[in-house]
């Protein structure tokens, strides 16, 4: 510092010239503003969670967790020095022997064993991040980019093949059929040869596209941000019919007896798959940004919302079974309830990412995980 | 009340351009020049602030409680208070258009993040924060090229030839806030060299030294290159539309100093030559 600027007490400052006195001060609150600005940002991305036989895989902040579903111990967590920030959910895939796949903001995917968390490759074409989980068939891995390139990788990580879309792509790419459904922020939905690449049809849905399809047998479900959901015809791409027109739709609808999907005004609807018909809504206490989970055995849909509740609703009339709610969930359930081994997981955005094991039956807690040492 | 009062309006403000220009580059220089434009009727008073603080200091008065509590610097600063009241001087008059900045400064900040997040947890963010008027869906995706930047992220310009990237738009903010901060002490020269030259006076009588207005001068100095390097590493280490701001914001104050008479262009020969 210079040693006449030390010396001085803010009053004589004051006292002294315009030009130093106004920029003193300009940098001094210039400052505290960026430190205020930095500590308002917002998490770039929501937790994941995946599952084997093994394990629950949770990723959110900057660590990917191993837990044991028994007891919610954690089993190793990935990394234990650096701190990349993970934006795409951790996915555990079965080629390759076996592996856990998560990508960041940095645009860095991780392949990492699942037994022991450590790395096995990585991939680092792209400087922008990761948002999407990846997807797979038989051989290929599938990683969209927010760059708006679709690689297509070996399962140790060699790519295989590209695509590139007319915008980011945030969306998972699921395959069905031998195609690859590629959702973009560009407001197209392109269809692709698994196998090849190559481009098989496209179709403009006039909004943007930040969650993945639905891929059945008879059409593809595709949620927009302020279009509502749309219905393709999976061989042509034709539009089969559209509903909850101008809602914004942050998740892939799922499937069960209907098809449903929450919107970010609360509302939760359950549609006909033929139709696109409303067969039942429920307004919720908040957006519902996550994926609802159906449990095929007791045809109830798990549900949270921003309002930090989770609901058990019955999937075929919206009726509550059960709920439960914590202020401390406000504004913290991003993530798709998942359930497996008669429990039902619930993570919560924090830093690092919460878990908790539930009855499915009746919302009882069975173990937490906290994330801290 | 931040939000509401200074990030919202913003924000809306910045896409609302976008909207209309189609590119987010030319949004934030229309915004910045809009910004000038709203704050120069408080340019206009900072520039009469600071005349009459130079007038101020080359009052006999002020002079002479220089020399009486010259070992004394808590009553100086009360005695020089009590003058800037008699006077009818603001001491903070020069600094208001300054410091008025920084709120824009932070939302700009603020609204850049918002606006061009890349992930669907900032777009949740961005999408709470517009007016309904604004129809968020026709804004996506937002494209945060311009140029050759990324607006949305630190900026380098990676050339084949090189292994790292130039940060040009940094160099450019600090180069361009050096000729600022220049052009504006040279716009207040005339008072300070007359204050400079009566103040060496009463220094020469007294045999000391250093005088008040030979401190402020190298205060000013060290001001004038500190402050370029400052705003050149926030560029470097910001998201490149905050940059993108403080290089307009740079260009548009010394138009509106040029405006007001502060500074004056050198005449072109062929403008000076007589008809013959």
């Amino acid at each position: 510092m210079h040693p006449r600027i030390r010396s001085l007490p803010l009053r004589t400052l004051v006292s002294r010239g315009p030009s130093v006195r106004g920029w003193v001060l300009f940098l001094g609150l210039f400052l505290v503003g960026v430190a205020a600005g930095c500590a308002t940002r917002v998490a770039p991305g929501w937790p994941g969670i995946a599952q084997d036989e093994e394990r629950l895989y949770v990723s959110g902040d900057s660590t990917v967790v191993a837990l044991d579903p028994e007891t919610g111990q954690a089993l190793w967590t990935f990394p234990e020095e650096g701190k990349p920030l993970f934006t795409a959910p951790a996915r555990v895939v079965p080629l390759g022997g076996g592996q856990v796949l998560v990508g960041d903001q940095q645009g860095t995917l991780y392949s990492l064993d699942p037994a022991t968390g450590q790395v096995r490759w990585t991939l680092e074409n792209s400087e922008h991040p990761f948002i999407a989980g990846v997807t797979y068939n038989e051989d290929t891995l599938f990683a969209p980019n927010s760059n708006g390139t679709l690689y297509a990788l070996t399962p140790d990580g060699q790519v295989r093949w590209t695509f590139t879309a007319g915008g980011p792509l945030w969306a998972d790419a699921p395959v069905a059929q031998g195609r690859l459904y590629a959702a973009s922020m560009d407001h197209y939905l392109y269809a692709l040869e698994a196998a090849t690449g190559r481009l098989v049809w496209k179709q403009n849905l006039n909004a943007a596209i930040g969650a993945g399809p639905l891929a059945t047998e008879d059409a593809l479900f595709v949620p927009t941000y302020g279009a509502g959901l749309y219905a393709l015809a999976p061989d042509t791409g034709d539009i089969l019919w559209q509903a909850a027109q101008e809602a914004w739709l942050w998740h892939t609808p799922t499937q069960g007896e209907a098809v449903y999907v929450g919107t970010m005004d609360g509302l939760l609807l359950a549609l006909n798959p033929r139709t696109g018909e409303t067969l039942w809504e429920k307004t919720l206490d908040g957006a519902i940004v996550a994926r609802s989970t159906w449990d095929r055995d007791t045809n109830t849909l798990y549900v949270v919302t921003e309002g930090g509740t989770l609901w058990a609703l019955k999937a075929d009339s919206g009726d509550v079974q059960w709920s439960k709610q914590d202020e401390a969930w406000e504004k913290k359930l991003y993530t798709a309830p998942a359930l497996g081994q008669g429990r039902l997981y619930l993570v919560i955005h924090t830093s690092p990412p919460q878990v908790l094991a539930l009855n499915p039956e009746t919302g009882q807690v069975m173990w937490t995980y906290s994330g801290k040492k | 009340m931040w939000t509401r009062f200074i990030l919202q309006p913003m924000l809306n403000l910045l896409l609302w351009l976008y909207t209309y220009v189609g590119d987010f580059g030319l949004a934030i220089i229309l915004f910045t020049v809009l910004v000038r434009l709203l704050l120069h009727p408080l340019l206009k008073q900072q520039t009469k602030s600071q005349e009459a603080m130079m007038r101020l200091q080359q009052d006999p008065r002020w002079k002479e409680i220089q020399e009486k509590y010259k070992n004394d610097r808590e009553r100086l600063a009360q005695e020089q208070m009590k003058l800037y009241q008699e006077l009818g001087v603001n001491p903070f008059g020069s600094c208001l258009p300054l410091l008025l900045q920084l709120p824009i400064i932070f939302g700009l900040y603020q609204a850049i993040i918002l606006a061009l997040g890349n992930t669907p947890a900032q777009l949740l963010e961005l999408v709470r924060h517009l007016y309904p008027s604004l129809h968020a869906e026709r804004l996506l995706p937002i494209d945060s090229r311009f140029l050759w930047m990324d607006l949305a992220r630190p900026e380098r310009l990676t050339l084949p030839f090189l292994p790292f990237g130039i940060p040009v738009l940094a160099i450019l903010v600090g180069v361009s806030t050096y000729f600022q901060s220049k052009l504006m002490s040279q716009a207040a020269k005339p008072q300070d060299d007359a204050a400079k030259g009566a103040s060496k006076k009463a220094g020469q009588k007294k045999g000391k030294k250093s005088s008040q207005p030979d401190q402020m001068e190298s205060m000013t100095k060290m001001m004038n290159v500190y402050m370029p390097l400052f705003l050149g590493y926030i560029t470097m280490t910001f998201p490149a539309g905050l940059g993108l701001y403080f290089l307009v914001s740079n260009v548009v104050t010394v138009f509106q100093y040029i405006l007001l008479g502060k500074i004056s262009l050198p005449r072109p020969a062929w403008l000076s030559r007589k008809p013959s």
